[in-house]
């Protein structure tokens, strides 16, 4: 299916630059990124309830957590 | 199983699948797993609401051993039936459901988690199955599911992580396994993670009409490579791609589609009586799926802050989707009080084998509202009030407007305690 190929391509040039990354930024100018507004949270409760509500009740699934469907029953 | 794939686009997916897990293998060494600041394992774990992964090592701090913390958290889902959606069913529903998540700090190498769910589900195609004598007792649907996850440091630079689990419901069954890795890169300003899940899963084939037509089994695999970046000293981001696959019963048991008579006598078992007659929902053994997704984030000053995040995705049954989803984070009270608002806008397309109307059977068909076109608004946010250092409160709600009038309310309570 094209639309997949295409998706699929875009994830090979995501590919090589996740495996190099940036060094970009000095620890003594960490302050603001460790502000609490500035954190990406992972409550695994909520990431739970996030996946079963989005993911039975859209046709897509993927990209709540690291799981994308199974071990959960349709509603 | 194995998986028995027949579209043609597949293989393209799949070698992109092996060169990113090959790229993340190649990666040299660096620190890295660690308790995120609320507690959940390493760098590939979920991150709340958004849809991306990564938890980026740079805002996490480490837990100390014999560091010990209960989660708790209810959460309400609900939609009504407007009428809209699919015409001849009744879709509503109601989820109610309880999470505790306890996790503990062993040594400064080892920690594990122990995650209990349960789900209690009342719709109206459960009150359709209670109405025949052999299934009386699907009056209401009660999932309950556990897991037990560990997280090790390997090493001055990999965290690995895995989890098995199980879950069960009236019709339905599911072992489930996982593992992970991570490390920090380029001076801990990235990081990198990929992550396999996969579930193995019983269904008892309830149809729509009560009729039990034996019993099938689901195979759902998924692999999650993905990146968190320091961007500027005010901005950084997480990026991933997820590749899934399923293969078995993939359609929903108790799914019909109506074949309309037009004409005919009307049916009475149909929410709008309409003439016709109610078949099973017959859906492709195979699925490929695929979603591309990141947010960034940016530092306005102190205690603001603003994200932009959003996700691509498609899969070989037709669905191709998109989501934005803007954020806006704000601390109220310094220290006590913080605040998080949220507007998500998510559009699909059809499934190949989705219609609004049949006239005659086909190979595969559905009416499931959930693989129409679709576009969606969600506005919502959440307040996190901290009692002292161990003990803090959440509250959450969302609306989401749905162009086919399946409207939804979310709301969720959580509750976080450190020993």
């Amino acid at each position: 299916m094209p639309k997949l190929r295409r998706l699929a391509l875009v994830g090979l040039l995501f590919a090589p630059l996740a495996a190099t990354g940036c060094h970009t930024v000095e620890y003594y100018e960490k302050q603001l990124l460790s502000d609490p507004a500035m954190g990406f949270e992972t409550d695994p409760t909520e990431v739970h309830f996030q996946q079963k509500v989005f993911y039975s009740m859209e046709g897509s699934a993927g990209g709540i957590g690291d799981s994308a469907g199974g071990g959960c029953g349709c509603y | 199983m194995l998986l028995n794939f027949k579209r043609s686009s597949l293989p393209a997916l799949g070698v992109t699948t092996l060169i990113m897990l090959a790229l993340f293998s190649s990666v040299p060494a660096a620190p890295l797993f660690g308790q995120t600041e609320s507690g959940s394992a390493g760098a590939v774990e979920g991150v709340e609401g958004a849809e991306t992964t990564v938890a980026p090592e740079a805002q996490t701090s480490d837990s100390q051993p014999g560091d010990m913390k209960l989660t708790t958290r209810f959460s309400f889902y609900n939609h009504g039936d407007s009428g809209d959606g699919n015409p001849f069913l009744d879709e509503a529903l109601t989820v109610v459901e309880p999470v505790f998540i306890f996790d503990h700090t062993v040594t400064d190498t080892f920690a594990y988690s122990l995650d209990f769910h349960y789900d209690y589900v009342s719709s109206a195609s459960i009150d359709r199955l209670s109405k025949f004598p052999e299934q009386s007792g699907a009056s209401a649907d009660n999932y309950v599911g556990f897991d037990v996850g560990g997280r090790w440091k390997l090493s001055d630079g990999w965290k690995v992580g895995a989890h098995a689990g199980f879950s069960d419901e009236y019709d339905y069954d599911s072992v489930g396994f996982g593992a992970n890795a991570s490390r920090d890169i380029a001076g801990k300003d990235a990081t990198v993670g990929v992550s396999v899940n996969a579930y193995f899963d019983d269904i008892r084939v309830i149809q729509f009409n009560g009729n039990e037509a034996g019993s099938e089994t689901r195979t759902s695999f998924s692999t999650t490579a993905s990146w968190y970046q320091v961007i500027t000293p005010k901005v950084h981001g997480t990026f991933g791609a997820t590749v899934s696959l399923q293969d078995g019963f993939l359609s929903t048991a108790y799914n019909g589609v109506v074949i309309e008579t037009p004409g005919g006598p009307s049916n009475p078992t149909l929410d709008n009586n309409a003439s016709g007659t109610e078949f099973a929902e017959v859906l492709p053994d195979t699925r490929m799926r695929l979603a591309l997704f990141g947010r960034v984030r940016t530092s306005v000053s102190e205690g603001k802050a603003y994200e932009l995040g959003g996700r691509i995705y498609s899969d070989d049954w037709g669905v191709t989707s998109f989501s934005f989803e803007p954020r806006w984070y704000q601390t109220l009270i310094p220290g006590k009080l913080d605040s998080m608002a949220r507007y998500r806008f998510y559009t699909q397309t059809a499934a190949d084998d989705y219609e609004d109307h049949f006239f005659a059977a086909e190979k595969f068909m559905t009416q499931d509202s959930d693989l129409a076109d679709l576009s969606s608004h969600t506005l919502g946010g959440r307040l996190t009030y901290h009692l002292d250092n161990d003990d803090s409160l959440s509250f959450g709600l969302d609306y989401v407007l749905r162009s086919d009038g399946l409207d939804q309310v979310l709301a969720t309570f959580a509750w976080e305690h450190e020993f």
